[in-house]
């Protein structure tokens, strides 16, 4: 029987204006799992990897926004990792970076991003990515 | 002694003239002698050899002006002719004559070189570069090079000409001090290029905040109104609040969201040029024909509308990268078409001349041409001749299409006359090269 877990929204986002506004456009399009949010890639991994004293609880399930340019770890090593280990690997990840350049992109399909997703200028358009996003999220939640 | 009978006469000797030149003079003279040997007389001629001396002099004075250049020249020059064998077939080359900086750079000296076989000379199993010197040497058609000689850790460019047929003479450069220099531009080029690219890239970062949380405040201003419409509130607050959320409210929104526009343009430029730099080239053979031909299609839609006249001559291939070339050609057409006096039926003509290694398309149209003070601008990044044009680019195009021309080794260049069109050279490389 399948067991219905908890989804914890985890975001890996350096800067503190992106991270709030990704949040209040998760609730704006009816996303309401809680989130976590993690300034650096580090940060993410010691939570994932249960390093430390915040770390991940196995009796909920996670979804991890990713960003690409962060300090002390970068999100493409925290994505190396996390579809390196086996334990790990079946979280969902959503890369969403201002960076769309075709190499980077290919990069972390390769390594097994779920969704790459450009964060946009464009406010009107974000909030359309995000709305998607939460989508996506519902139906990976079901 | 003539007479004597010693010997015949024959003298150089010289004369003043009336008007005072000085001539050289050459006297020969037979002396006719009787039965017994005795002298009777003697005949002779007098010839002004002055313009003969004056000749000879120069000649001299020339080779010796020769000699000494080609003695005293950096670049090593050596003369060669080709070796054939019995079925006339040419299988290695001969060195005729060298000069000092032979010697100097190869350190094998002048008198060990002459008259050696290149085998031999140069201790290898095969002639160096036969093939390119013997071609050089049968059709006269001159050869330049450059390459990296190991044991001296040095880069040579080295041209090829024949003198006459059956002949080569090879002159050497020794450009390892260019080459440095060029590695060294080359270097600082990527830095900015990477400059370019984290700067266009981080500076978004701060942008999306900006745009994302005046929206927000948008929004804040709007659940503000709501709460004020409440009736309890006095209409004299009211009317002051509505002032403020309705008027001065929206119009810094309005200004903050066009620079945030205009800004996030800018940088989307910046970048789409610093990834061009980047991008890796796939170099190959181009049929430039076929490139033209898809191009026009692409365009197709507008030309047939505009009832343009396209001519393409049968162009030469080149090497590059296709889609970049593409991309390069493709942005000349459109400009083409989108300057073009709509006075007149729009002609293009695309034709292409080879110069020695490179081949140079050139794109001509009839269109509105360019004034010579935004010649020299047109390629600067965001450089637009009209800005106030509805229809104006994001003045991306031609800076692209020369950093293109760049990568591929190439120029482009323009000429223009307002009123009647203007002619764009782009010149690329024909055979293989690398980046």
């Amino acid at each position: 029987m399948a067991e219905y877990k908890e989804m914890i929204i985890l975001i890996a986002e350096d800067d503190d204006g992106h991270a709030e506004l990704i949040k209040e456009g998760l609730g704006d399009a009816g996303v309401c799992n809680n989130t976590i949010r993690f300034s650096n890639g580090e940060e993410v991994w010691d939570f994932l990897s249960e390093k430390g004293e915040n770390i991940k609880d196995r009796n909920k399930s996670y979804l991890l926004l990713l960003d690409l340019n962060m300090p002390k770890m970068d999100g493409l090593e925290v994505l190396r990792r996390l579809k390196g280990n086996s334990d790990l690997k079946e979280i969902p990840v959503m890369m969403l970076t201002t960076t769309d350049d075709p190499r980077e992109v290919e990069e972390c399909y390769k390594l097994g991003c779920n969704m790459y997703i450009t964060k946009p200028v464009d406010f009107v358009k974000f909030a359309e990515t995000l709305k998607r996003l939460g989508l996506f999220i519902q139906i990976v939640k079901i | 002694m003539a007479i004597n009978g010693e010997k015949e006469f024959n003298t150089e000797f010289r004369v003043v003239w009336r008007d005072g030149s000085i001539h050289n003079i050459r006297a020969l003279a037979v002396v006719q002698r009787d039965d017994s040997g005795r002298p009777v007389r003697m005949i002779g001629t007098n010839w002004d050899i002055t313009l003969q001396k004056h000749a000879e002099e120069a000649l001299r004075e020339s080779e010796e002006k020769l000699n000494t250049l080609f003695g005293s020249m950096t670049e090593m020059v050596v003369l060669n002719e080709l070796v054939f064998d019995e079925s006339g077939q040419p299988f290695n080359y001969r060195l005729t004559d060298c000069n000092n900086a032979f010697s100097t750079i190869t350190g094998i000296e002048k008198e060990n070189a002459i008259g050696k076989i290149a085998t031999e000379l140069y201790q290898t199993e095969t002639p160096p570069f036969f093939t390119e010197y013997s071609r050089v040497a049968l059709t006269g058609v001159s050869y330049e090079y450059t390459t990296y000689f190991e044991p001296m850790d040095k880069y040579f460019s080295i041209s090829v000409v024949s003198p006459k047929k059956n002949t080569f003479a090879t002159i050497t450069t020794d450009i390892t001090g260019i080459r440095e220099i060029q590695n060294e531009i080359f270097a600082k080029n990527e830095e900015l290029e990477n400059y370019l690219y984290i700067a266009s890239h981080d500076l978004r970062s701060p942008l999306v905040n900006i745009q994302g949380f005046s929206r927000r405040l948008q929004k804040h201003a709007d659940s503000i109104k709501e709460i004020i419409s409440d009736p309890s509130i006095p209409a004299g607050i009211k009317s002051d609040l509505d002032h403020i959320l309705d008027e001065d409210v929206p119009k810094s929104l309005k200004y903050i969201f066009s620079s945030v526009t205009k800004m996030e343009a800018l940088l989307a430029g910046l970048l789409h040029l610093s990834r061009t730099g980047r991008t890796l080239m796939t170099i190959r053979e181009i049929d430039i024909n076929k490139l033209f031909h898809l191009i026009i299609g692409h365009y197709n839609f507008q030309l047939t509308e505009l009832n343009a006249v396209v001519n393409i001559s049968e162009l030469p291939t080149c090497y590059g990268d296709e889609n970049l070339l593409n991309q390069l050609f493709s942005n000349i057409i459109g400009n083409a078409i989108k300057y073009r006096d709509k006075n007149r039926q729009l002609l293009l003509d695309i034709t292409a001349q080879i110069e020695f290694r490179k081949v140079v398309y050139s794109i001509r149209d009839n269109g509105m041409g360019i004034d010579q003070r935004h010649l020299e601008k047109i390629w600067d990044i965001f450089y637009k001749v009209d800005a106030s044009q509805p229809d104006a680019g994001d003045g991306l195009g031609l800076s692209i299409v020369k950093r293109i021309a760049e990568k591929h080794n190439g120029r482009i260049r323009v000429e223009s006359e307002p009123g009647k069109g203007s002619v764009f050279f782009v010149e690329l490389q024909r055979f293989e090269f690398a980046e």
